[in-house]
């Protein structure tokens, strides 16, 4: 079967049919915090848990899965918080300044449409405390236009925490809205530490006011595309607004194509 | 290519045309509520990016894709809030500032030249109406500061939705003598009008023992539904009422304008209402001139009945 998005039927079948994929999740930042953002490096903070989600295999004649209901809460805080297929675009090992280049966004097929994605929530995450004193980050990249050799630059806080994450979209490029693929990172300063370029299509989020509240996203009937998750593939768990330590707990229900 | 189907939407989207922004906001943290013989009924609270942001002089816009090539739509967005009343995306052009410690005519106009304007309905730099907010930097203190839109010698002191010069004839008295900084208001216009072009001068009356106050056109894009707090509202602008707003700021006649992307709060008092919010968007691109002229133009077609309704009841001040 193709396409499940194209009717309720379809994705009714795909359920009665093949099983759906339920899955918990839980994960916590460090205890420690994270790092905040400043107006140099995304202008909003963004935490980045810990451990991520890989899809499982599917069974013969079928492609992934689509996540038409994701439950997000994060426990005890009023946050934001967001899931999304990741992408490593480029790694750097801040001693040396050794970057390691990382995957190029992947082709979805999104309303029928064979597409070469691009980004549109570019993140530099810190996998490893950085020592480092308010150094530049440029990375070198490859826009949603498939422009090579473009650039940008972020100024980080003094060592930034394992677990920070930044918005790269207000940093891009003038013109530039997203990112395809990363081919350089470097720091104009530190002795050690490890970050990484990622790139995440959305698959749901979630914004409360309340401490108590839990929210249901579907993209089904929601202006965003549906991206098919494919086996092996990370699904990677954000949180925006804070850098206190934090949880997050989810149920995702998803359906095979 | 432009945007011409629900399709182009996402795969736009997926192509890395347009950008998940996820916005938090800093809530504001003083205000003194309106009093309605003084200063009409409503208080306008301004909330900027939590990252930054140092009420009330150093306000930081949320972030949005650097230059960006045309417009940028807001196809979703999902929102929560604490108890919220008249909460809107919007923008803050700066006009200028005004010393409310002098007597006399005592408004600075910012260099860029107004109005600022869009494409609306195919015609190429519209004026955009907007509300006249005053903002409060430098708090009063010992007496009511009062003001006219006019000068000392009774000329205009506004330019009107329609592109006339007003004479402005109705005072606004600030709601106390000690009015806390943060504290923003409409300003009072003429019966018969609902917004401005531009401010040309404001003749203080009363002088204040000091208070400085900037004056902002704000121009609301969307509303940010959630009116309680464990509420979450999801928007889609694209199905659930066509309502993609551009997050391109207007442009100033001349000159470059200071557009700050925020939050306005509207309501009957100064409680601060804070809401954080990610929005999904989408990037035009222009290929067929004419079709984007029309699209453009459908949108704000929708807009403008809605907003010069609200304009008017705003306006209805005793």
């Amino acid at each position: 079967m193709g396409n499940t998005l194209r009717s309720f039927d379809d994705m009714l079948t795909s359920a009665a049919t093949n099983g759906l994929y339920n899955r918990m999740f839980s994960a916590q930042t460090p205890l420690a915090g994270t790092t905040a953002a400043t107006t140099t490096c995304g202008s909003t903070s963004a935490q980045r848990y810990p451990v991520t989600l890989t899809i499982p295999s599917v069974g013969s004649g079928l492609s992934g899965v689509y996540f038409p209901n994701i439950e997000l809460l994060g426990l005890g805080q009023a946050t934001t918080l967001m899931c999304g297929l990741e992408y490593t675009l480029g790694t750097l090992t801040v001693s040396g300044n050794a970057f390691s280049a990382g995957v190029s966004m992947p082709t979805k097929t999104v309303q029928g449409t064979s597409v070469t994605t691009a980004t549109a929530c570019p993140m530099l995450y810190i996998s490893t405390t950085l020592v480092a004193t308010t150094p530049v980050i440029t990375i070198t990249y490859t826009n949603q236009a498939g422009t090579t050799g473009k650039t940008c630059s972020v100024t980080l806080p003094t060592n930034a925490l394992t677990g920070s994450a930044f918005l790269l979209g207000p940093h891009l490029a003038a013109g530039d809205t997203g990112i395809r693929a990363v081919t350089g990172i470097s720091t104009s300063a530190g002795t050690g530490g490890v970050m990484a370029v990622v790139g995440v299509l959305p698959l749901g989020w979630s914004p409360a006011s309340s401490a108590t509240l839990h929210v249901q996203t579907s993209f089904l009937g929601f202006p965003a595309p549906m991206f098919l998750a494919e086996p092996n593939e990370a699904v990677a768990f954000y949180h925006f607004g804070s850098n206190s330590a934090s949880t997050v707990h989810a149920l995702l229900v998803g359906v095979a194509d | 290519m432009a945007i011409t189907t629900r399709n182009d939407i996402f795969t736009k989207h997926a192509q890395g045309n347009g950008q998940v922004l996820p916005w938090i906001v800093a809530s504001p943290s003083s205000g003194t509520s309106p009093v309605l013989a003084n200063t009409g009924a409503l208080h306008m609270a301004l909330h900027a990016n939590a990252i930054g942001t140092t009420y009330p002089g150093t306000l930081v816009s949320f972030p949005l894709p650097p230059s960006l090539p045309n417009e940028l739509f807001t196809v979703g967005m999902s929102a929560s809030s604490s108890t919220a009343l008249g909460m809107y995306l919007a923008y803050f052009y700066k006009i200028g500032t005004v010393n409310l410690a002098v007597a006399g005519d005592q408004f600075t106009h910012d260099a860029a030249t107004f109005p600022v304007t869009r494409t609306i309905l195919g015609q190429a730099a519209q004026p955009v109406t907007l509300i006249p907010m005053i903002y409060l930097t430098t708090a009063t203190v010992t007496t009511i500061p009062a003001f006219l839109l006019k000068t000392g010698a009774g000329g205009a002191g506004y330019v009107n939705q329609d592109g006339s010069n007003v004479v402005g004839t109705r005072t606004f008295t600030y709601p106390a003598a000690a009015t806390a900084v943060q504290s923003g208001y409409p300003l009072r216009l003429e019966l018969t009008d609902s917004g401005v072009r531009d401010i040309t001068q404001i003749n203080i009356t009363t002088a204040s023992g000091a208070g400085a106050a900037t004056i902002y056109g704000v121009e609301l894009l969307m509303p940010l539904g959630p009116v309680s707090t464990e509420h979450t509202s999801i928007t889609d602008s694209v199905f659930g009422g066509l309502g993609m707003q551009n997050l391109k700021p207007a442009s100033a006649t001349t000159g470059t304008v200071t557009a700050l992307l925020g939050i306005v709060n509207i309501a009957p008092s100064s409680t601060a209402r804070v809401t954080d919010f990610i929005l999904t968007t989408t990037l035009n691109s222009w290929t067929d001139y004419l079709t984007q002229f029309i699209l453009i133009g459908g949108l704000t077609q929708l807009i403008l009945p809605s907003l010069q309704d609200f304009q008017s009841a705003m306006f209805l001040q005793p």
